[in-house]
């Protein structure tokens, strides 16, 4: 009998009491187990193992091709007419390599936190078969509906990253803080924390870029275009899902280009 | 080069089984749904769920170290916030709704009076961060978890990992609220046949399937839709409920609808607690329901029961109380674990 870890097992009445049972292996089980990797060892151990060679995927902030770098201590960077930059930090999710449509390469475990005050966040080790040909590049910035719905997660979506929300529940995608004279708002600030993973407000934007194995991989995100669409007047603080999130995700989207 | 290999595969199958073998498996009662819950990616154990349980009861997940999850969930009252029409948390702050009970959890689809939360495991969040509640940042908590006397340990024995995270915190207070099953109650052996209802819980289980199992679906009590269950708005708190989250105006006043397991203990009732009495609930029923344009289908048609009836639909309700969950040890604070701290 499979140890019990249940309450109030009685064996005379049929009350529920089964909750919980320990995982038992009984000793045929993990035989089978043992020869059936001893034998994929086997079986895989003499084919010769595919190369891998490492590319980097390179994140690179600019404000209308200025180079930008964020302080890590998070004083502000001037980028002229009185705007001034805090924060720059988006997800980018499922990265994937495609000749013509068909994927032929797919990063496990493809989340990565980028971060404009880290510059080790911005570029991204990928790590490829030698001699494998694609002819685009394709990733989401953001966090897609799925992934949002499965729990708590580690590494980079660990909900203490500060890109979660708590009551509406969700990832953050996209985080942009900073400071303008044209905002009434208490210090000047703006506050862009754009997420939403329900279908009707969803701002997870896919992309995709031609691209090679032969070139390097270098991608621009060159936030001036956010900012000229915008009019930070009227527009400065937008923490929730809706549609105003999923039009400035939109407006993020279109400040990267494939280099 | 190959007896590396062997010795390697040999290791980590060993420690496979090992860990393997701690695991625990949630068995569901007889004849209910299959939970919601996927375990699979979080298997449960005891060190997990102990761990949970002392996260649970301690203080330390609020600003102050005051309050602890159990202050508005307490294991006696169905882990609710008994005599509380709102729920108050940190230095006495009052909230806008009442504390729900943690029961069945396993098979909830989404959390909240208004469904804002989709994953039991991202549900300590909210509470853990709302200025009216623990008013504490998750950041903040697993720093202090690391610096504690006992924490580290806990996390260790439980996550086979050094490190404490907001992931692990997480798991280990969803694992806690999972063994939080009521299947025991006079309604469950009725089922079970092993004992038969008598008087008035016969007629009162009759009159219960004619007018309120739609919505309130056995064996869980709730079919965990959202509903406008015809109360008026309160002019104060001005709750419009589950259209807070999707913007539709078809989902204004609508609230989830909440099980009736250990009702008798739950009260107040309704999501801004209004009703403190059962039978002030049954009498809404039969004759307090608001029209308006979201009121729920099931009750555009009167729930005709005279004073009688509801005295035995009351009968009814009282047999879902079990106190087998209520008293359960297991549940109550882990003095063994938190009198070290």
């Amino acid at each position: 009998m499979h140890p019990v870890l249940g309450l109030f097992q009685s064996e005379q009445s049929e009350d529920f009491s089964l909750r919980f049972r320990t995982v038992h292996l009984d000793f045929s089980c993990f035989i089978k187990a043992f020869l059936l990797i001893l034998l994929s060892a086997l079986i895989v151990a003499p084919c010769p193992a595919k190369k891998i060679t490492e590319k980097q995927l390179k994140f690179n902030l600019v404000f209308g091709g200025q180079i930008l770098k964020l302080d890590p201590n998070g004083s502000l960077l001037n980028l002229g007419d009185s705007l001034q930059i805090e924060t720059i930090r988006f997800y980018v999710f499922g990265i994937e390599l495609l000749q013509n449509t068909r994927s032929v390469w797919k990063e496990a475990n493809s989340f990565h936190l980028l971060d404009g005050s880290v510059a080790s966040s911005l570029t991204l080790p990928l790590q490829i078969e030698n001699n494998l040909s694609f002819n685009r590049l394709r990733f989401v910035i953001g966090i897609d509906s799925a992934v949002n719905s499965s729990g708590a997660m580690g590494g980079d979506l660990d909900p203490t990253k500060g890109m979660y929300w708590t009551w509406d529940n969700g990832y953050i995608n996209v985080k942009l803080e900073g400071r303008s004279a044209l905002c009434k708002t208490k210090d000047q600030q703006f506050q862009f924390h754009l997420g939403g993973y329900r279908k009707e407000v969803n701002t997870a934007m896919v992309l995709e870029f031609p691209s090679s194995a032969n070139s390097d991989m270098s991608i621009e995100v060159d936030i001036k275009a956010f900012f000229s669409k915008l009019d930070l007047s009227k527009t400065n603080q937008i923490m929730s899902p809706g549609k105003e999130a999923v039009l400035l995700s939109q407006y993020f989207a279109q400040c990267i280009r494939f280099q | 080069m190959k007896i590396h290999l062997f010795l390697f595969f040999l290791f980590s199958f060993g420690l496979v089984a090992w860990i393997e073998s701690k695991n625990l498996v949630f068995i569901k009662p007889k004849e209910w749904p299959t939970p919601v819950y996927d375990f699979s990616k979080n298997p449960l154990s005891n060190a997990r769920i102990e761990l949970g349980r002392a996260l649970f009861y301690d203080p330390i997940l609020s600003r102050n170290n005051q309050v602890s999850c159990a202050n508005c969930h307490l294991s006696f009252t169905a882990f609710t916030h008994v005599d509380h029409a709102l729920s108050h948390g940190i230095e006495d702050r009052v909230g806008t709704r009442n504390s729900p009970v943690l029961i069945n959890l396993a098979w909830n689809k989404s959390f909240m009076w208004d469904g804002s939360i989709n994953h039991l495991d991202m549900q300590a969040l909210a509470p853990i961060s709302h200025p009216s509640e623990l008013d504490e940042k998750i950041e903040n908590v697993v720093l202090k978890l690391r610096k504690s006397q006992i924490y580290p340990k806990l996390f260790f024995n439980a996550f086979a990992d050094s490190s404490i995270s907001g992931e692990y915190t997480l798991k280990a207070i969803s694992q806690f609220l999972l063994t939080l099953v009521s299947a025991n109650s006079r309604y469950d052996s009725m089922v079970r046949k092993q004992i038969s209802f008598v008087g008035q819980e016969i007629n009162g289980y009759r009159i219960f399937k004619q007018n309120c199992n739609s919505c309130h679906v056995e064996p869980l009590f709730t079919n965990q839709s959202f509903e406008n269950n015809g109360l008026a708005m309160d002019s104060n708190l001005k709750d419009l409920g589950r259209m807070k989250i999707t913007n539709r105006s078809a989902d204004s006043l609508k609230f989830k609808v909440p099980t009736l397991r250990n009702i008798e203990f739950s009260q107040p009732y309704m999501h801004d607690g209004r009703f403190k009495k059962l039978r002030q609930v049954i009498k809404h029923y039969a004759s307090g329901i608001q029209k308006g344009p979201t009121l729920s289908g099931q009750l555009n048609q009167k729930i005709d029961i005279t004073p009688d009836e509801q005295a035995d639909l009351i009968a009814f309700l009282l047999t879902l109380s079990d106190k087998t969950f209520l008293f359960d040890p297991k549940h109550g604070y882990p003095k063994h674990i938190l009198s070290k701290n």
